[in-house]
């Protein structure tokens, strides 16, 4: 066995570009992660991610409470100091996306945040929540397609905020221009780590992804495309895709693609699945 | 925030309540986070908990039923997992530390992982005896997670359809906590397009006639009295009221489904 029987607790810190670090955990491959398709072995990480920007940082995403400790640990390293930070949620209406937002706003100095919803109506869901005292929360802005994000400390964008074409509820991709990468949230995550060895990014070197776990993670977690009629869908990524230089793929779940060949070979797989499974409606 | 008891729709079946304010087209309209307890004489059991801006409201009403001697809670049945329909879990495992949570619970380990050692898997077709009636966990034949189930309770005859049969309603009109057929103007087809459009996003790229013949199946297979939709009034004469919810999932897949196409093809 590859894994320590409480690698709940390892961490899944990784560099995806110099500006933009994953943060997180890994979970195990046990039956219990509904995304995960049947026969699939390994740890799955659950990453959000701390972009450094010149206006200050962003986090996008806070992470599912299992890790919570963790992830704490992890914004105590690598969030510089005293400095006010931009927190971006993906999926307001799930927990694994927003889990975390409301301890993270309580401890770290969350200024201002993007979501669909109001974000202090629906971040603090947990009894330990109902023992803090709080203010105001941090002001808001609504996410909506095309919108353009900045940090706290100046108004160049930093994020531009897309509709998710792939989604199960309320999502939001975001592309970050400075080092081209795609935040795809609940999508593109079929990569899983086999073992503990297995590198925190998928590159050109060791990217063994096959077109059936791309197939079969696309099915396990959005089972409506199994009787989609698909086009327009493969219309709207190719919008995304085929419009911006995308050096990184950077999912919720899954390790993330890095590198120019790594996502092209990947939105290829994607369109390739879409296009195979899609029927006429 | 709503200080009545929760509203009696069957024998042993109570909904409770509270509304989320959305804006359309300049007009204020609601939307039901609802949470329903089913007793029998043993126990009881809530579906789904009420959405984390209502905690206050949604433990005021339980904490009345209690009073009037409503059993304790035993079983919780989220029936997916989305905020308005689960987000209230670990409060409710806080307050009843016997409950523990049934259903398709895939995930919920990392949403409460203080409580993963309550969380008791069940699938479609089993069951669970409160007493003098039987709590049954059904397909979900309308949903937005993979983890979706709806549930029916025999003695009562009440189907929970989770994120099925949803649709608003106004404010302005006085139409909050009323079933769907005291809301004689409720537009419930166009109510029911419009929340696909928001929450039923694979609406757009599908045939929604299979759906409406599992439906037509599971009603059958289960003779309804009450319908308790986790965001649509209740509905008490489901032969009044489900041809409207029918129309409404048709009209927004068209209209769905015709827009997509047409900014597809531009």
């Amino acid at each position: 066995m590859s894994f320590p029987s409480t690698y709940e607790s390892h961490g899944a810190v990784t560099s995806v570009t110099d500006r933009v670090r994953a943060l997180g955990g890994l979970m195990p491959i046990d039956g219990s992660l509904s995304w995960i398709a049947d026969g699939v072995t390994g740890a799955a990480p659950l990453h959000c991610y701390l972009i450094e920007t010149g206006g200050g940082p962003i986090l996008l995403d806070s992470g599912a409470p299992v890790h919570e400790a963790l992830l704490l640990d992890q914004l105590d390293e690598y969030l510089p100091e005293a400095e006010e930070l931009v927190l971006v949620l993906s999926r307001i209406v799930e927990f694994d996306s927003f889990g975390n937002a409301g301890t993270i706003m309580d401890r770290y100095p969350v200024v201002h945040v993007y979501s669909q919803f109001p974000v202090g109506q629906w971040v603090y869901y947990r009894h330990v929540h109902d023992e803090v005292e709080r203010e105001a929360p941090p002001s808001w802005t609504s996410l909506e397609g095309g919108l353009e994000l900045s940090a706290a400390g100046d108004n160049n964008v930093a994020l531009e905020a897309i509709d998710a074409p792939l989604r199960l509820l309320a999502t939001w991709w975001f592309y970050e221009p400075s080092t081209r990468v795609l935040f795809t949230s609940d999508s593109f995550g079929h990569a899983v780590m086999t073992d503990l060895s297995s590198p925190g990014c998928v590159t050109e070197e060791d990217d063994d992804t096959t077109l059936e776990a791309v197939r079969e993670h696309l099915l396990a977690k959005f089972d409506w495309v199994r009787v989609a009629d698909t086009a327009p869908l493969q219309e709207q990524l190719r919008a995304i895709f085929e419009t911006r230089p995308i050096e990184a793929i950077a999912p919720s779940y899954g390790r993330p693609l890095v590198g120019a060949s790594v996502v092209q070979r990947h939105y290829e797989m994607m369109q390739s699945t879409l296009e195979e499974l899609s029927v006429t409606t | 925030m709503f200080t009545e008891s929760p509203r009696r729709l069957s024998q042993g079946v109570y909904w409770i309540t509270d509304c989320l304010v959305m804006e359309h087209e300049g007009e204020q309209i609601h939307a039901y986070s609802s949470a329903y307890l089913v007793h029998g004489e043993d126990c009881s059991l809530l579906v789904d908990t009420g959405h984390p801006k209502d905690w206050a409201s949604v433990e005021g009403q339980l904490d009345r039923l209690h009073a009037a001697g409503v059993p304790p809670v035993k079983y919780f049945f989220p029936t997916h997992a989305e905020v308005p329909h689960a987000a209230n879990l670990g409060r409710l495992f806080n307050k009843y530390p016997d409950a523990v949570a049934v259903g398709d619970i895939r995930d919920y380990h990392l949403f409460f992982p203080e409580f993963a050692d309550r969380l008791s898997p069940m699938g479609e077709g089993e069951s669970i005896d409160l007493g003098g009636t039987e709590f049954v966990l059904l397909e979900a034949v309308i949903k937005d997670l993979v983890t979706s189930l709806w549930a029916y309770d025999r003695r009562s005859q009440t189907l929970f359809p989770g994120d099925g049969f949803a649709y608003m309603h106004h404010h302005q009109s006085g139409e909050c906590w009323k079933t769907a057929e005291e809301v004689p103007d409720l537009p419930i087809p166009a109510f029911t397009a419009l929340f696909s459009s928001y929450a039923l996003y694979w609406t757009r790229f599908t045939d929604i006639e299979p759906h409406i013949a599992a439906l037509d199946r599971l009603l059958a297979q289960y003779p309804t009295k009450v319908i308790a939709p986790g965001h649509g009034s209740p509905v008490l004469k489901p032969e009044e009221t489900i041809p409207r919810v029918k129309q409404g999932l048709r009209i927004g897949s068209e209209q769905i489904l015709d827009e997509t196409r047409s900014s597809s093809a531009a």
